[in-house]
């Protein structure tokens, strides 16, 4: 029996441990489930280990001053491990502030840069709608009110007094549950796209397990008349 | 001391790197765009190592767990890790055992991550179907009309209602979805903006003990 034969087989069974869950929660798919996370975190520590000695190893045996660039950034990693330690775990503080303060203004220049601004201008750019017309205008229309809408409908916060209150419900509340419509035809357009790409692999899945199942019968010699 | 390693000195470090990251993207000046880019490589390296703290903590906690009545699947769970970790570390590191790292990958991982991925679409189906039997509302009707006419639009039909349903697909997607899409995203945005300016300001601080 060849390693790809082994391999088949252990594939389409694991394959129809994970496709169980159709019959409902069972023991088998609770088993395929571990063995996905086990694999697949085992193979992420493996890519990620190697990633960073072969990025380290070579700056720490050279005379460069690569060396000192490296060497920080592996003693806040040793510091960072000791998270794993409660007794210790202060000692990790640096590392993980250096990983926040980073991750927090490279998020912060991404929303800005990337998102913020762009999609605001993309909001206000009714010239690029006009060029279809009369129709794109009101496409064009329809997205600016929609948008707009879709962001009133995150104001939870109110007056406190009741007059300026009313107000506030009679024309921030009404925009915001126009915007819940459109917040929700965004969810559903994404869920129908989600659900043909997952019906999509499905199919694949059901394909690999019909065609496995007969080159596992093919290659056992179980094929023939 | 104790508030000082604990809360004065990481405080300091997170909006020091934060600020000069920030800069870095800001201002077109070549010396902070360096400094930028080192501390990012040095993030890269660090978050590394947090996925390493992640791993043997995975285990740790599936270790407490098999020892009790039941625990025969976080048993597994650390064996499949281990052996998974060890088969891709050899693959990678030597040259000649690679085959074993794609045996692995081809027969064990690929077909576990996209069985699980297919799975969505019974999930997706079963969500849907519930929604509808236990909340008849304007917003759920929306919603499902949406997903509807998206499932539909992506249909190989034939003309005209094949035409007329790529064209609504099309344009929903277009205009209503992408006017909500929009409102979410610039909602993330300022959120995001909002965290982090608060943790560069030292107002939040998720790192202290």
């Amino acid at each position: 029996m060849t390693a790809d034969l082994i391999g088949l087989i252990v594939g389409t069974l694991l394959t129809l441990l994970v496709l169980s869950y159709i019959l409902g929660d069972n023991p088998l798919y609770r088993l395929a489930l571990h063995l996905l996370v086990g694999a697949t975190v085992g193979y992420g520590v493996a890519i990620t280990t190697v990633t960073v000695l072969r990025t380290i190893l070579p700056a720490l045996q050279s005379d460069s001053p690569d060396r000192v660039r490296v060497l920080i950034p592996l003693i806040l990693g040793i510091l960072l491990l000791f998270k794993g330690f409660p007794r210790w775990s202060a000692w990790g503080n640096f590392s993980t502030a250096l990983l926040v303060g980073v991750g927090a203004a490279v998020a912060l220049g991404g929303a800005l840069v990337g998102t913020i601004i762009p999609q605001t201008a993309a909001v206000g750019s009714l010239d690029i709608w006009l060029r279809e017309g009369l129709a794109g205008l009101i496409n064009g229309l329809i997205v600016m009110i929609g948008t707009i809408c879709a962001l009133l409908a995150f104001a939870f916060a109110a007056p406190r007094q009741p007059t300026l209150r009313r107000i506030w419900n009679g024309s921030v509340g009404v925009l915001g549950q126009v915007g819940r419509l459109f917040l929700l035809t965004a969810f559903g357009a994404a869920f129908g796209m989600a659900l043909t790409a997952s019906l999509t692999v499905l199919v694949g899945r059901v394909y690999a397990v019909v065609i496995g199942v007969q080159q596992i019968i093919t290659a056992v010699g179980m094929g023939g008349g | 001391m104790d508030w000082l390693v604990k809360r004065t000195l990481p405080t300091s470090v997170a909006v020091g790197t934060g600020l000069l990251v920030l800069l870095g993207y800001l201002l077109p000046v070549p010396l902070l765009q360096s400094v930028r880019d080192e501390l990012i490589r040095w993030a890269v390296i660090i978050a590394a190592f947090a996925f390493i703290l992640g791993f043997f903590n995975l285990l740790r906690v599936h270790s407490g767990r098999a020892r009790k009545p039941g625990g025969i699947y976080s048993a597994i769970l650390i064996l499949t890790a281990l052996v998974s970790l060890g088969l891709t570390l050899a693959a990678l590191m030597l040259p000649s055992l690679r085959f074993l790292g794609d045996w692995w990958f081809r027969y064990i991982l690929s077909p576990l991550q996209a069985t699980v991925a297919a799975l969505i679409a019974f999930v997706l189906a079963v969500a849907a179907f519930r929604l509808l039997r236990h909340r008849r509302e304007v917003g759920v009707l929306v919603f499902l009309a949406a997903a509807l006419f998206v499932i539909l639009g992506t249909l190989p039909l034939p003309a005209p209602a094949g035409d007329w349903l790529i064209n609504l697909r099309k344009w929903w997607v277009n205009v209503p979805a992408m006017a909500g899409m929009r409102g979410i995203l610039i909602g993330v945005g300022l959120g995001t903006l909002l965290i982090g300016l608060r943790v560069l300001t030292g107002s939040d601080r998720p790192f202290s003990d």
